[in-house]
């Protein structure tokens, strides 16, 4: 039909209204809970992360997602390890391909594959 | 039969609906597992951060989750290597020769000490940044859905937080509810989001609602002579006559519900039915009951009539304005943003225009209808003014045939009054489209001219289906089914229901009616809604809510709009329609400019102080002069006159309206003039704006005309609210207010006064009290007018005599 079904062609005009005061609030706020989490490395006693990686999943990867188009831009799918309880699980996401470690990682599988 | 309502669905939104937004897209939202709420990653316009931060910062929780529906499902941010939850603490850790991630904490995330070298830790990324959770995370909501969501301020997130501490169910909405006293907050010309918008709206309807229950309920009527009847039917019907009906202290419409109830000597303990009001023929009341059980048809006195109030209505403005919010695809985004007042920018829709404009077996349009026909089928949304006349059924129609020729789905057609949507169905199914017109179980009983294409009586005639033929007739002769049958019936029914409607290229009902459950499965892109500017805004948004996604509104806000009992709900603006707040927001309306109805001398007046002059007239003085009617015209060419009487008003006897005996008696002789020239009872029309006057002459008349009883009793006596949207050959207006200083109440309305000088054909009598009428500005133009046509008049009706009265211009009141 007529060209309706587009609601993301809809362009509004809106004006925000700004409140410094509660801005500032926010700001202080934001700080001291950042500032917390960071102090809070020296207090505690943690063992060092050491696991290997498994390689049980090296082969499981997809190891590009080419997806120019969207909205994100490129994309690189990852796999993401969790552990729940003492299982280790693992899920696919994608990344943006340009985050300094996914251009990395690229790079290299890259370099491996021409040789 | 089942009542209505019972099953309307209202929509929610999600339990993982943002707290502060609404925002309920699963990849977009994470749970605070310190309070279980759900905050989504939207930063609307500010450098403050996303909702979930800004919970997270503000009540000092820490730990998250992601939706199960969510890319990576159900996950607890954690450590991978010691389960620390602490988002601000986390961050991404590759490997250095995969594509595998793990989350650590800052303290895990230490180089030193590291034996193992397969993961990159100098390569730490925060899960945090810019104050939102990284968008490939949690996704970042589209600026369109963050536009549609609730805007929230940082205030307002402060004190809903505050209230948290408390009390920790509470809502945006508490932070904007009124104290029980408070003044009801007045409507606005734009809202901020469908939140806002019900947060004004709620409160207002609920007003009125509360007064309209609480006046039905207080309306008993004793002392009720019952005459008893059967309708065609057979079913049972009790007439009666309301003085309270009579005197103007309560409303009441066909399809309304009322208890009758008897106690008295005459039978063993007490008996009770409940009815609809069927028809008010002359104020006698005929109530068609639900059951015929016991009815004491041998009585005749002693019976009490209560109303029944039902929520029906009101609940489904209510459920309207949270879909509105609630449900993304309630409308289209466009139209969200034009209801809201939202600058938006105008949209123009690709289509192929019809070669002809006119449709199949309606009259041929103007060149005024023609170009709003054109211009409504490529706009998302437009406004259509028809002034009195101008033929807004037949341009309504067409466009109507146009929509549902060019689109797939049906078109939805709504006006707030069963007559108006039943003349736009009846002119809708001459075009040869598949009309189905959905009316109230309530109404289904009454006679209109439209009846057999009602989804009633389509199901009834529908002979595809023996077995359910079968149930109706056994139905028809018992009248009621077995339970095991009427079950088997009502789901026969239903799936002949939907089929009906799924065939339908129109669906035509009440605004209210299309709240009715049996279309709540339908989807409606396309909505016209006609005498749009008589509809209360949350009434309008019934129809709306339904998918729309082109809206056509056509009505007149020159004319009166909706009507709203409460003054302070009114006086707050819901007496405002949506028509006519649109038109204030610089939509501009597309003006039907020819009238077919009024001789040119009675539309001059209206043109020029209601439509700028612009109203041309389609019929011709010959046309409009009937040579036949002998009447004593002042100036025979102009067939219209304004006559003075100084008689006192007078309160009626309920106290609350007003009546004048010297014009009463003047209409009687002008009616009785009438008749004798021959022209029919059925096409003259008394229009009074006090219901005191009404009742009054009604039985004056019947008292002193000097015609038989039956001719007056024919005439239509209403105010000049009931004759909105129809016509008359004569009109007798009568004025009623005459005083010294109390002023002309009602009358003073300028779209009041429109509505009544353009009821009429071929002509007008105007009866009143120049000298007050004359102290507001409209009536001074008004009389002047008469005066300088010599049509302002005085004496008795054979003798009449211009009027030498000065009329002093009143003084405009400095603003
Ligand atoms: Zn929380
Ligand atoms: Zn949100
Ligand atoms: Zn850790």
């Amino acid at each position: 039909d007529g060209g309706i079904d587009d609601d993301e062609a809809v362009i509004v005009h809106m004006q925000h209204d700004v409140d410094e005061e509660a801005d500032e609030d926010f700001e202080r706020e934001f700080s001291r809970m950042m500032q917390e989490s960071v102090e809070g490395r020296r207090t505690d006693r943690k063992s060092v992360f050491d696991a290997p990686v498994p390689t049980r999943l090296k082969t499981a990867t997809a190891p590009l997602i080419d997806k120019p188009d969207s909205e994100e831009g490129d994309q690189v799918a990852f796999t993401l390890l969790t552990k729940k309880g003492n299982k280790q699980q693992a899920r696919t996401m994608a990344l943006p391909a340009d985050i300094s470690f996914v251009i990395n990682t690229r790079n290299k599988q890259e370099a491996e594959q021409e040789e | 039969g089942l009542d209505d309502g019972f099953d309307d669905q209202v929509k929610d939104l999600p339990e993982h609906a943002c707290k502060y937004c609404g925002i309920h897209n699963p990849c977009s939202v994470v749970e605070c597992l310190a309070c279980n709420k759900w905050f989504c990653n939207a930063r609307l316009a500010s450098n403050r951060g996303s909702h979930i931060i800004q919970h997270l910062v503000r009540a000092r929780h820490k730990d998250v989750r992601l939706h199960p529906e969510s890319p990576l499902g159900e996950t607890i941010l954690e450590c991978y290597n010691c389960g620390v939850r602490n988002v601000f603490n986390l961050g991404f850790i590759p490997a250095k020769s995969d594509t595998v991630v793990v989350l650590l904490c800052r303290a895990c995330s230490n180089p030193m000490g590291q034996k193992d070298m397969s993961w990159d830790l100098s390569q730490w990324l925060p899960l945090i940044e810019d104050r939102s959770f990284l968008s490939w995370l949690v996704k970042i909501p589209s600026e369109h859905e963050q536009l549609r969501a609730r805007h929230i301020v940082p205030s307002q997130i402060a004190s809903l937080e505050d209230r948290w501490m408390e009390d920790s169910n509470a809502t945006v909405d508490d932070l904007n509810k009124p104290g029980v006293d408070d003044e009801p907050e007045p409507v606005r010309l734009a809202y901020d989001d469908a939140y806002h918008y019900q947060n004004i709206f709620g409160p207002l309807m609920k007003m009125e609602a509360d007064y309209d229950k609480k006046m039905k309920e207080s309306q008993t009527q004793d002392e009720v002579v019952v005459r008893w009847d059967q309708g065609l039917n057979k079913k049972r019907l009790a007439c009666f006559v309301l003085p309270k009906l009579e005197l103007g202290d309560v409303r009441l419409a066909v399809g309304d519900e009322l208890l009758l109830r008897y106690k008295g000597e005459l039978i063993k303990g007490s008996w009770e039915g409940h009815g609809h009001v069927i028809k008010i023929p002359n104020n006698e009341v005929v109530l068609e009951l639900k059951k015929d059980e016991r009815t004491p048809t041998h009585c005749t006195h002693n019976f009490t009539v209560d109303f029944v109030w039902k929520a029906t209505s009101f609940d489904r403005m209510q459920a309207a304005m949270k879909t509105f919010a609630v449900d993304q695809n309630s409308v289209s985004a466009y139209i969200y943003h034009r209801l809201l007042g939202h600058d938006v920018e105008p949209q123009t829709l690709k289509i192929t225009m019809p070669k002809r404009f006119t449709a199949p077996n309606l009259p041929d349009l103007n060149h005024s209808q023609v170009f709003a026909v054109k211009s409504v089928l490529q706009k998302p949304l437009s406004l259509i003014q028809g002034p009195p006349g101008t033929g807004k059924t037949v341009t309504s129609a067409t466009i109507v045939y146009h929509l549902a020729r060019m689109n797939a789905g049906q078109v939805l057609v709504c006006a707030p009054s069963n007559v108006a949507v039943d003349q736009l169905t009846e002119k809708i199914h001459q075009t040869g489209l598949k009309v189905v017109r959905v009316t109230a179980k309530s109404r289904e009983a009454l006679e209109s001219p439209v009846s057999f294409l009602t989804l009633h009586d389509q199901v009834i005639n529908n002979d595809t289906d023996p077995e359910l033929q079968k149930y109706v007739k056994l139905k028809r002769e018992y009248g009621e089914l077995s339970s095991q049958d009427e079950k088997r019936y009502r789901s026969l029914k239903r799936n002949a229901e939907r089929e009906i409607i799924q065939n339908a290229d129109v669906v035509c009902c009440t605004c209210v009616g299309a709240g009715d459950p049996r279309l709540q499965k339908y989807d409606f892109r396309t909505v016209l809604i006609d005498e749009a500017t008589q509809a209360a805004e949350p009434e309008c948004l019934i129809p709306l809510v339904m998918g729309a996604k082109q809206v056509v509104f056509v009505g007149d806000h020159k004319q009166l709009g909706p009507v709203i009992l409460n003054k302070k709900a009114a006086k707050a603006g819901l007496s405002q329609s949506l028509f006519e707040r649109l038109v204030l927001l610089n939509v501009r309306p597309i003006r039907l400019q020819v009238q077919y109805r009024m001789h040119p001398c009675l539309s001059e007046f209206p043109s020029n102080m209601f439509y700028e002059g612009s109203l041309q007239n389609g019929v011709t003085v010959q046309e409009r002069l009937r040579k036949d009617v002998v009447f004593p015209w002042p100036v025979p060419e102009t067939p219209m006159f304004f006559h003075c009487s100084y008689g006192q008003e007078e309160l009626s006897s309920s106290g609350t309206s007003y009546l004048n005996r010297t014009e009463a008696t003047n209409c009687e002789k002008v009616v009785t003039r009438l008749l004798k020239a021959g022209v029919k009872p059925s096409q003259i029309g008394i229009v009074t704006p006090y219901e005191g006057q009404r009742s009054y002459i009604v039985s004056h008349m019947q008292f002193a005309g000097a015609l038989k009883k039956e001719l007056y009793k024919e005439i239509e006596v209403a105010s000049v609210d009931a004759f909105q949207g129809r016509e008359k050959d004569y009109i007798i207006l009568t004025c009623v207010r005459s005083n010294d200083h109390s002023g002309i109440g009602f009358t003073s309305d300028p779209r009041r006064l429109n509505v009544a000088l353009t009821r009429a054909k071929y002509g007008i009598v105007v009866l009143g009290n120049p000298k007050v009428l004359s102290q507001n500005a409209l009536w001074y133009q008004l009389l002047m007018q008469f005066k300088e046509r010599n049509c302002l008049v005085e004496g008795p009706l054979s003798n009449m005599k211009r009027s030498m009265i000065q009329l002093i211009r009143p003084k405009t009141k400095k603003e």
